[in-house]
């Protein structure tokens, strides 16, 4: 029997809107219980002093590249494993834009397989793809998917090509009973865009997409699941039109939820107009309204999940003119600063921004055994300290890559402890 | 005389107006070099000027070389076609090879917008914009100015109109930083779809109507249709582009007496100006070409100089 204890912390579990000093104990990788004192036979337990701390619940993340099978050179599963117990994620949903694609049963259980092996017990959920090859012609075999382990299945990079396409995809997950993720953008419209339709494209001469292009994509896939009586989880979505599409298919009780980046709550395009491409990411980031829309559905719980969009590269495909350069930055080593700093602003309280972390990303995964503290859940547990001024420098973190759009940026908090399972996680 | 402290020419939208009048001085004095019998002055002895085209060009890769020559530098030319990059090369991989060539200055023409402002960051070479993508031409800008300045003695307070499309136009764009910052009136004009909405946060006037746009016009400026870059349907024909935004001299009427038509060329006679007005009296677009060799002039010299007093 294994047994630690987490003493004198400050236990937060949004889920139960629960914020008072507790101890925690956990047995056999679960939580048994929240007493306000440890009881004194357990003195003999592993012991965490979190005086001072906060104790929350292990966070998850809808969206997370990791790099392996196929571009190692940027990420394997050992370091986003790092990356992620580094910032306080126990539980990584993995995008099956791995080389070869992850759409078949056999890409899964590599996935699988060597998470076991060498990812120190962070869970990472496997994403299949819901077409071959991400190419939105032909339904994968989603119920092998699912057995191997798949916990969604996704779109990818793009949204589905055609509405005749997302309704098959749509009905074949109902029936095989996979959660199906996306993201939303209308080719036609967005199709080569390097940045944000405004003001800065404009003064850049910029390809660029515009906000429409997002809020067309939302509307169809919201009357796709409407007839396909199945959810649409919309991924990183990024303006005004597509937050306010979202909230009328909500009030036709259409069955949406959204995920935003730390990133799109945080930076406007202004912050491109210097063509660093760690600025370069997809969408591209939008304007001071889009930001301040987003932080508005994120505090009303219209977005029910702040998803990093972990994506790392390496200098092969940073180090180019903007225009080439991969988008995507990192984000498992930030996204929690960035919410303690949302919380400091009183963009939202407490539970609610942590929510986004833990529950609601749960809530999302049909999990209601992860993101939360509460007598038989997962102990999956962190110990942070929320006061601790961090300048993030991408060179002292334990991702692969250093293309981080934060860096140089001056947040909050500090993760000290990663438990998965009942298990302290040893970064390398 | 001051010369303008600059330590590479990326663009002129941060460019303040003291530092354009400067330049354009500049490069007044340096005409009178190409009027000489010898056209040749001593200035850049010693200096390396390379110009890097990545994106074809004839006319502006000739006058940066003109202008290098007349200041005796030593010149050498990379275009797309001879260059490695086409061997699957990064940018700043072929860069570095030319900065270990140790050049003082690199001339860069690039279809991606911020390929000169990367580069100004990895090598020590003073780096000139010559056109990156739809973003800024800004000598281009300068000989515009230059020419409307000695034809009609100032910049501030004129009607500059730019029609075409000023969506791709990197021309369009340097010309509207450095006119309002000179104080000129800009109007643009073109079909919607080659003025997206915003366009005017850069600083002209929308006048959807040529009409209206040339009205009292001190200058006009055509942009020439990319044909070439129209991949997606900006106007239906050449034909009807000239019927509703061809500069006619009947269009030219509206306009103030002593007008100024300008084109950076090459021109497509017929479609964005009619023959007759290219070749008319109001024409200045040949002057601009000469212009174009001056003002280039004065910016290798003042990064040469720079780059001297730079340990």
């Amino acid at each position: 029997m294994s047994r630690l204890v987490i003493t004198g912390g400050t236990v937060i579990d949004p889920a139960a809107r629960i914020r008072e000093p507790r101890d925690v104990l956990i047995e056999d990788g679960y939580i048994i219980g929240l007493p306000s004192k440890a009881p004194v036979d357990w003195s003999d337990a592993q012991h965490i002093d979190a005086t001072g701390r906060w104790v929350l619940p292990g966070l998850i993340c809808l969206r997370t590249t990791i790099g392996e099978p196929g571009e190692e050179w940027k990420e394997d599963i050992r370091t986003v494993s790092n990356a992620a117990a580094s910032g306080g994620f126990t539980t990584l949903c993995a995008t099956p834009n791995t080389h070869p694609i992850n759409d078949i049963r056999a890409v899964t259980e590599q996935i699988l397989g060597r998470s076991h092996v060498v990812g120190g017990g962070i869970r990472i959920l496997p994403v299949g793809a819901a077409t071959r090859g991400l190419k939105g012609l032909q339904l994968t075999e989603m119920a092998d998917l699912k057995a191997a382990g798949c916990t969604a299945i996704s779109s990818g990079e793009q949204a589905v090509p055609n509405a005749q396409m997302l309704r098959r995809i749509l009905e074949y997950a109902r029936t095989v009973g996979l959660p199906f993720f996306t993201v939303a953008d209308d080719h036609s419209l967005a199709a080569g865009a390097v940045s944000h339709e405004g003001a800065i494209s404009v003064r850049l001469g910029m390809k660029s997409s515009p906000s429409e292009s997002e809020a067309i994509s939302i509307f169809r896939d919201g009357q796709m699941s409407r007839l396909a009586e199945w959810p649409v989880h919309f991924q990183r979505v990024s303006t005004r039109a597509g937050v306010d599409t979202l909230r009328m298919l909500r009030d036709q009780n259409v069955h949406v939820s959204a995920d935003v980046t730390p990133h799109h709550l945080w930076f406007t395009d202004e912050h491109t107009a210097g063509f660093d491409t760690d600025t370069r990411v997809s969408p591209p980031l939008r304007s001071k309204d889009d930001v301040d829309a987003l932080r508005a559905a994120v505090a009303e719980g219209l977005i029910a999940a702040i998803a990093t969009d972990h994506s790392p590269q390496s200098s092969v495909e940073k180090a180019l003119e903007y225009q080439y350069a991969t988008p995507g930055s990192t984000g498992l080593e930030t996204a929690l600063n960035v919410v303690i700093e949302l919380i400091r602003e009183k963009v939202v309280d407490v539970h609610d921004g942590l929510a986004q972390l833990t529950c609601g990303p749960a809530d999302i995964l049909g999990r209601s055994d992860l993101g939360r503290l509460r007598d038989g859940a997962q102990a999956d547990v962190i110990v942070v300290d929320p006061e601790t001024p961090k300048r993030v420098e991408s060179e002292r973190m334990k991702t692969k890559s250093r293309n981080c759009i934060f860096e140089g940026v001056s947040l909050t908090g500090e993760v000290e402890t990663t438990i998965v399972a009942g298990m302290v996680y040893e970064t390398d | 005389m001051e010369i303008p402290e600059m330590r590479h020419l990326l663009g002129l939208e941060d460019m303040p107006a003291d530092q354009i009048t400067s330049l354009l001085d500049l490069a007044h004095r340096m005409k009178e070099i190409g009027e000489r019998p010898v056209k040749k002055v001593p200035s850049l002895r010693g200096k390396t000027v390379c110009h890097f085209f990545v994106e074809p060009s004839t006319r502006t890769r000739t006058s940066f070389e003109v202008a290098a020559k007349r200041l005796s530098a030593d010149t050498l030319s990379l275009s797309a076609s001879t260059s490695s990059l086409k061997k699957g090369e990064t940018l700043l991989d072929t860069a570095h090879n030319l900065q270990a060539m140790a050049p003082d200055i690199l001339v860069i023409r690039h279809s991606a917008a911020g390929a000169p402002h990367l580069l100004s960051r990895h090598l020590k070479a003073a780096i000139v914009n010559a056109g990156d993508g739809s973003h800024e031409h800004p000598t281009q800008a300068l000989l515009d100015m230059m020419t409307i300045r000695e034809h009609l003695g100032r910049l501030e307070g004129l009607n500059v109109v730019i029609v075409g499309d000023i969506a791709h136009s990197r021309v369009a764009r340097s010309n509207l930083f450095g006119l309002t910052t000179m104080g000129a009136n800009v109007r643009i004009s073109g079909p919607a779809t080659m003025l997206p909405p915003g366009i005017e946060t850069l600083g002209g006037t929308v006048c959807s109507n040529m009409e209206d746009a040339v009205e009292g016009a001190d200058v006009i400026m055509m942009l020439r249709i990319q044909k070439e870059r129209m991949d997606n349907d900006l106007f239906p024909s050449d034909r009807e582009y000239f019927n509703l935004f061809g500069l006619t001299r009947e269009r030219l009427r509206r306009a103030r007496p002593n007008v100024l038509v300008m084109h950076p060329g090459p021109i497509n006679r017929g479609v964005e100006i009619a023959p007759d007005v290219a070749d008319g009296a109001e024409s200045v677009i040949l002057e601009q070409v000469t212009n174009g060799v001056a003002v280039r002039m004065a910016v290798l010299y003042v990064l040469a100089s720079r780059n001297e007093e730079t340990p």
